[in-house]
Formats: C-alpha cells, structure tokens, sequence
C-alpha cells in the first residue's frame, strides 16, 4: 500500500513540497493530533493517515503559500484524528433525509451577503459545525471537488455534499435573519422625522 | 454554485475562519507535551524520503552499505563540536561545526543533534537587509515554534526566480531538501562557518548555524547579495 502512495509523488516538484511540509509541519501536526486524541500511538497514526492524504493532493498545495497549506494540513489531521477516535466508538449512521438547497443564491457575490462586514461573516462561520465549514473551505478557498474533499476527509461524496448543502442552507438562514433586521433599522434614519 | 460566483467577502470570511481555526488548534495542542515514537519517525521518514531507512540514525553505515549504488543521496549533518552543557553563547557561537558530507541519493538531511539548545525558537531572528523590489508575502515567525519562515517576493521578476526564503530553526530541528544535481562548498558567513549549495534549478542556498540556531536562506540572487542578507540578521 505505501508503494502505491510514494509512486504518486513522481515529480521533483512534488518531493520538494512533500520534503517542506514534513520538515515544517509534522511536529505541529503529531501535537494537533495528540490534543484530539490524547494518545499517542492513535495521534501518529492519524499524522501518519493525514500525509498518506496529503501526498494524494500535492500538485494543488502552493507550499509558497504558508498560512492555507497550514490550514489545509492541519483540517487534514484534525479529520484523520477525529475519524481514528470514533472508528471504535461509531453510531450507527443515521439516514439522512436529502436537504435541499434552498439558500445556494446568498452565498454569491450579486446578492445581500456583501452587506456583511467580514468579520461577522467569519464569526458565524465559526459557529457552524467544524466539519460543515471545513467542508466549505476546502471547495471554495482551496479549490478541491466533493470528490476529492471526501477522499481527504475518509468520507463519502454524498456525505460531503450533505455538509456542504447544510452549511450553505444555515449561511443562508443566517444571511436572511439579518437582512430584513437590518432593513429595519436603517429605513427611519434614512427618512429622517417620519414616525 | 460555481466557486467563481462565491462572494468575496464570504470567501474571505472562510479563509479567515480558516487562519483563525489552524491557530485555535496549533494553540490548543501546544498544551500538551509530546514526542513521537522513533518508530513513526522511522516510518515517516520512510515516507517521505521515498528510502526504506531511519536516516538519523543509520544513515552512515546505511551509505557504508549503499555507496556503490546510483541512488545516492547527499546527507550533511551539522554537528556541533561541544558536548559541554555548560556553555556561554559566546562559546557556541565560535564552536566549530563539522559538516559531514555523504553523497547519497538525491535528497539531503540536514539537522543538528544538540539536545540540550533550545528546542524551540525563543528569540526571532530575522534579516535586517532585503534586497530592493522584494517584498515580504508570508511570515510564519509568530506560530512555529521549531521553525520560522518567511518568503519575500520580487513581482518584476519571473515567479520561478521571484521568492526568497529565509527559515531560522530550532538547532536538534531536522530540515531537509532535494539535492539532486546539487554542489555544496564551504563558506564563512561574517565568523560562522556554513554550506552554500548550488542546485541544478539555479538558486543558492546557505546554510549556517550559530550555535543556538540554524539558518537557511534561498533565493535567485548573486552570491555577494545572499550573503549581505545573511550577515544582517537581528533579533527581533
């Protein structure tokens, strides 16, 4: 098997980036996974799992860019810690019922979402389920297909497109909420004495 | 929906959450103390330098045994010469370092084995001196612990010559990089003795230790002008 994954790195290019990350990011990896799994044999598997995923992704990471191959890679080990930690403690899956996407029009540039100040944005990002948003930024800010975020998480495509619909449908609940309040608000200032 | 049509502020509020959540992490596994196995070492090494070997432990008598072949990688370790523990910094600095050069196959390992220097990066050094039309891009000083570094980017140059790297590391922090078609000689940078490598890709990097960290800078740049930066360094 590890055959397999070290004949996928065939460019020189690919080693370098591989070399780099692992020169920069391994310790700070072993330790994010050691903190989700509080073991030290299941945090090294999942390091060990995260790079096996890595390698499989090297020609899209711009290791010139520090801050998203960092975020990138530590999405990466936090998924493999978290998949490694509940493999023996798994629920039974629940069937999903297919959510639709009602709110796909907020997320785009013509629409009210630019209204938002970025800040408020990002805060409500953070309250979303970690999975959901990890799933939005690996599509949208690194560029990855369902396909490929479900091959780096160790899930299924529709998994993936089920989290990315959610999260989709509650920016847009949230994006809606905000919007008339803030039509209220700022009608009566814009016309002055009109009670 | 097409990623295109993403909003720009929502993008930018991912990325930031994204930023924002690395660090949330990093800050929150830094709580606890760890240290890998040799053997996940040993199988990440595996991994990554493509050789089924634990370098830092076995790679002379690994050469020893593998020299004749192609495959060769250049291994330098830089080995600090005291094995006193009570040193002044003055004392490390004119320590003299053996650069052991082994060619091997086209990667290189380069590290140092000094336990009792700092393991992390306690004092942040940085170049005083960037060449004119650089411009800084990225900075990892204010995360990495064992491993600082930032890229500066010149636009009115080609992007395969435009970046130069500076990393300041953690002296027992291995660091490693490709070295195939690579020369290396020795060189003095102001009193520190040090490695400048000339890879086939055309770039220079310098490697050099004072004793309580190691250094690399790398960029696309005329000898004199690498060295310059180098010699700059303050901490910050």
């Amino acid at each position: 098997m590890l055959c397999f994954y070290l004949s996928m790195v065939d460019t020189e290019n690919d080693r370098d980036k591989l070399i780099t990350i692992y020169n920069k990011y391994h310790r700070d990896m072993l330790k994010i996974a050691n903190s989700i799994t509080k073991d030290s044999e299941l945090a090294q598997d999942a390091v060990q799992e995260a790079f096996i995923r890595v390698i499989n992704n090297l020609q899209k990471i711009n290791i010139c860019d520090n801050r998203k191959t960092k975020s990138f890679l530590f999405i990466i080990v936090k998924n493999c810690a978290l998949t490694i930690i509940n493999q023996n403690n798994r629920e039974k899956s629940v069937d999903f019922q297919e959510e639709e996407a009602k709110y796909a029009q907020y997320m785009t540039s013509d629409h009210s979402v630019n209204q938002f100040k970025i800040h408020e944005l990002t805060s409500f990002i953070q309250t979303m389920p970690n999975d959901y948003a990890d799933c939005l930024v690996l599509k949208h800010v690194m560029g990855y297909s369902s396909k490929e975020i479900a091959v780096l998480l160790g899930t299924s495509e529709s998994t993936v497109s089920r989290r990315l619909t959610s999260a989709t449908n509650m920016l847009g609940e949230f994006l809606e909420r905000r919007v008339p309040n803030e039509r209220r608000t700022v009608v009566p200032q814009l016309t002055g004495s009109i009670k | 929906m097409k990623e295109e049509q993403l909003s720009p502020n929502l993008l930018e509020a991912l990325s930031n959450y994204a930023d924002e959540s690395a660090d949330i992490l990093l800050a929150e596994a830094e709580k606890y103390e760890f240290e890998p196995d040799a053997s996940h070492t040993e199988k990440m090494q595996s991994l990554v330098f493509k050789e089924n070997v634990p370098l830092k432990k076995t790679h002379y008598k690994w050469f020893r045994n593998n020299a004749y072949k192609k495959v060769a990688v250049i291994i330098i370790a830089f080995v600090l010469a005291s094995t006193c523990t009570v040193m002044s910094v003055e004392a490390l600095r004119s320590a003299v370092f053996d650069f052991i050069m082994s060619r091997f196959t086209e990667y290189t390992e380069i590290y140092t084995d000094a336990q009792e220097y700092p393991d992390t990066i306690e004092t942040v050094i940085v170049p005083s001196y960037i060449p004119e039309g650089y411009q800084q891009v990225d900075d990892e000083s204010d995360y990495l612990t064992t491993f600082t570094d930032i890229v500066y980017y010149n636009p009115n140059l080609p992007d395969d010559r435009a970046y130069l790297h500076y990393s300041q590391m953690a002296i027992d922090s291995g660091a490693s990089i490709n070295t195939k078609g690579t020369e290396f000689k020795d060189i003095t940078i102001g009193d520190l003795d040090g490695l400048i490598a000339y890879p086939e890709q055309g770039y220079i990097a310098l490697y050099w230790s004072d004793g309580v960290y190691s250094y690399y800078l790398s960029a696309h740049l005329e000898l004199d002008e690498l060295l310059k930066i180098a010699e700059s360094l303050e901490g910050i």
